[in-house]
């Protein structure tokens, strides 16, 4: 297997068409050599090499949004675990109050009432699976737990990443820009595969 | 008369005799042969025709020049209609420019007819690269194509446009790859493998979007398993989408770094033996590959776009010009094995479906009773009033008949389940419905069909015959016209169906007369009526009869009308269908995203 690895900016460019389009509109304008690396979707063959002037200003304009989209992501994902937790508890307490009603039922000898009791508390402990299988599987056998911890690693990298920019253009020393736009992507796209995971 | 009877058996001896003779059939063969070179030689004649081709370009294409062999000469024609020779042919098929047509070459686009393109590969490819203008092909139709020059596995090769963005190589047999073409495409035989890594998401998404449960991602997966994925395909049509460098295609990750990679030939070879028909769906994969693949580089979104599109086409051609909107794409010979083993396959299943229909027929005979049928239902499904019962079992036992049949042409229209693996809980939902809303509404939908069927024909036809007597065979006779009309469509139906027309043209007809005669005080008590009276009922009835059926026959069987008798029964079964449909679509709508 050839360990040759190329340039990735997919991710970013998918980012600025889905977040700020015009900004992607300039760079196409300003760079047109490169404006099939600089068009949504994956291309699906070979691409040019992008020119160290164009990974600048891709990495000055999408860092703001990426740190952004990493946050947001992060707040819908802890909103999911809130209302799988509400879920949960609501079923458990509904279970609990049931499991009572079923005694007291059988001790006031109303085969009825107990019957209907049994029911709920049958009904509510399904809803606390249902809230256990979203928290762990849903989304593509990915737990809740894994993307949150996945999503902070990749938001963190972003505030890494920018803080590395922001050393390159006080330095004016571009040399590791490369390395540099492919972290972004990395943690982009990572952060991109969270979000569609619980959409 | 026994003379014309000899007579006639002579000359059929004669001419059995005439060809079994070896001379005499060799005779007949170049005859014949002979026939079809001339009905070649006098298309081609209508299809080029030099100007009159020329004369179809937009204005700034009248440059362009046509090619024709003449004799041992290949000929240029332009718009004027001056000819110039640009090549000579000696008997081994060798060609000779002459100095003008060099020069010629260089400088103009061409037209070919689709009959030649093979004979003048060589001087057209050449002169496409010479040139760097567009070459066209004229095909037997009269649609024009295009010729254009790529790099294939066998060297630069001349691809012709046999239908909008689908190519064929120059040499290839192209009648049987418009067979091919033109096969059925049935969308829940399509499988789409992606390569590609778990982090290009919204690609994934999006092939998750369009296709459903028939996306297979193994991005993840090793190339083995990958393989044996494709292996498991049998007689599918997979559509591999994926990164492709050389020929290979190769998944990286969202840092670049190359995580597997297959090479074409194990795919190749795994579609072969899976007797699949193979779509490599990468950049310029063609450039790589016999298989059938897209020309130029292409767009992960805009391969899901077309495929989308593609799915819902009744054609195999036209799901190819569906996809061909991300990119044009060459399709390869092996297509048509393919699709000669789907043939095979599809016709065995018809056996199949027809020797358990015959099977059930002897069952039929030794059916459980009534009593038993209702004791049954009583145990199986309490508190439903019989009433529902024993149309549903009555249906349900019919269902057996026709169950494979309405499966298939349900699968052929029905939108695709999400994959399990993206959305569980939706995947589960729509296959639930689909599976609760068969078994519920299907055997009430097939009773119901048949009480339709056999309810018109009981009720259509022998209380009016009893009441109107023969004037009821007016409206038969219109109504067996009507479905007369319809006869090649409904063919294959039962004779119920198919000449379900008598019934209801006796039944509407026959009971509208009833109704203007009703007020005539000379017909009232008909019955017993003296013999004078009861013929002027019948003249009067047989007229009236006679003038509405022939309106209403006129109205049913007009141009471009599509009243056909025997369409009502299935109605119902897709009346059912598309409320199952519309149940899923509604759980399918929900699971959108806001990002979708």
């Amino acid at each position: 297997m050839t360990d040759t690895a190329i340039l990735s900016i997919q991710s970013i460019v998918d980012l600025l068409n889905r977040r700020k389009p015009y900004a992607l509109t300039r760079l196409q304008s300003e760079y047109p050599s490169y404006r099939s690396a600089l068009e949504p979707g994956k291309k699906l063959g070979d691409d040019s090499r992008p020119s160290s002037q164009m990974l600048q200003d891709l990495a000055q304009q999408t860092i703001a949004v990426a740190k952004e989209e990493g946050l947001a992501t992060s707040q819908r994902i802890q909103r999911r675990f809130r209302m799988s937790a509400r879920l949960r508890l609501a079923g458990a307490v509904v279970s609990s109050l049931s499991s009572a009603g079923i005694i007291a039922a059988l001790t006031q000898g109303s085969t009825r009432a107990a019957l209907v009791s049994g029911c709920i508390a049958f009904g509510s402990s399904c809803f606390t699976l249902v809230a256990q299988y979203v928290e762990d599987y849903a989304g593509g056998q990915q737990s809740f737990k894994d993307l949150r911890e996945r999503v902070a690693i990749h938001t963190t990298c972003i505030w890494e990443v920018e803080a590395e920019f922001k050393l390159m253009v006080a330095l004016n020393e571009f040399g590791g820009i490369e390395e540099l736009v492919r972290k972004l992507n990395v943690a982009v796209a990572a952060i991109r595969q969270a979000q569609l995971a619980v959409s | 008369m026994c003379h014309g009877r000899f007579s006639t058996l002579s000359y059929i001896i004669f001419c059995l005799l005439f060809f079994i003779s070896e001379s005499h059939a060799s005779w007949w063969g170049a005859f014949l042969n002979s026939g079809e070179e001339a009905a070649k030689f006098a298309k081609k004649a209508s299809v080029v025709a030099g100007r009159a081709v020329l004369k179809t370009l937009p204005k700034s294409r009248q440059g362009a020049h046509a090619l024709e062999i003449s004799g041992s000469e290949i000929r240029a024609i332009d718009i004027a209609g001056r000819e110039i020779v640009i090549a000579t042919m000696s008997t081994g098929a060798a060609m000779t420019l002459t100095p003008q047509g060099a020069a010629l070459l260089k400088q103009v686009e061409l037209i070919v007819s689709e009959i030649d393109v093979n004979r003048l590969e060589h001087i057209v490819r050449d002169a496409i690269k010479a040139s760097g203008k567009p070459a066209f092909v004229v095909s037997e139709n009269g649609t024009v194509g295009r010729l254009v020059v790529r790099a294939t596995p066998t060297g630069e090769t001349l691809l012709m446009e046999k239908y909008p963005g689908i190519f064929i190589r120059a040499g290839e047999r192209s009648a049987e790859l418009s067979w091919a073409l033109e096969r059925p495409f049935q969308n829940d035989k399509i499988r789409v493998v992606s390569l590609m890594d778990p982090s290009d998401a919204d690609e994934l998404a999006r092939l998750d979007k369009v296709v459903g449960e028939y996306h297979i991602p193994v991005g993840s997966h090793t190339p083995s398993e990958a393989v044996h994925q494709i292996r498991s395909q049998r007689e599918k049509t997979v559509f591999v989408v994926g990164h492709v460098e050389k020929d290979k295609f190769i998944v990286r990750d969202s840092a670049g770094q190359i995580k597997s990679e297959i090479s074409f030939s194990e795919l190749e070879d795994a579609a072969e033996k899976a007797d699949a028909s193979l779509f490599l769906l990468g950049c310029s994969a063609a450039a790589c590959s016999t298989t059938s693949a897209f020309i130029d580089p292409v767009n992960a979104l805009r391969v899901a776009d077309g495929l989308k599109d593609a799915i819902s086409r009744a054609t195999l051609g036209d799901a190819l010009s569906a996809l061909s909107t991300a990119g044009d794409i060459v399709v390869s010979s092996k297509v048509v094995h393919s699709a000669r083993v789907m043939l095979f396959a599809e016709q065995k299943a018809l056996l199949v479906d027809k020797r358990i229909e015959s099977s059930y027929r002897v069952l039929k005979l030794t059916t459980v009773g009534r009593e038993r049928a209702e004791e049954l239902a009583d145990r199986i499904v309490p508190y439903i009033p019989s009433w529902v019962q024993y149309p549903y079992f009555v249906g349900a036992f019919f269902l057996i008949f026709s169950a494979r049949g309405i499966v298939r042409e349900w699968k052929s229209f029905r939108t695709p389940a999400p994959a399990f693996a993206r959305k569980p809980i939706i995947s589960t939902l729509v296959k639930g419905i689909r599976i609760l809303g068969f078994a519920v509404l299907m055997p009430l939908a097939v009773c119901l069909n048949l009480a339709i069927i056999f309810g018109a024909w009981v009720v259509g036809t022998v209380p009016l015959f009893m009441t109107l007597g023969w004037t009821t065979l007016v409206p038969a006779y219109f109504g067996w016209k009507w479905s007369r009309h319809f006869a090649e469509e409904a063919n294959g139906e039962p004779w119920t169906v198919r000449y379900l027309g008598i019934p209801l043209f006796v039944g509407i007809i026959g009971i509208l007369v009833a109704i203007l005669m009703s007020p005539i005080e000379l017909f009232r008590g008909i019955e017993y009526a003296d013999l004078q009276a009861r013929l002027i009922y019948w003249v009067a009835s047989g007229s009236t009869s006679m003038l509405i059926s022939a309106f209403a026959l006129r109205f049913l069987t007009r141009r471009k009308s599509n009243w056909n008798p025997a369409d009502i029964p299935g109605l119902v079964i897709a009346g059912a269908l598309l409320l199952i449909e519309f149940c899923v679509s509604r759980v399918l709508h929900k699971g959108e995203t806001a990002d979708d």
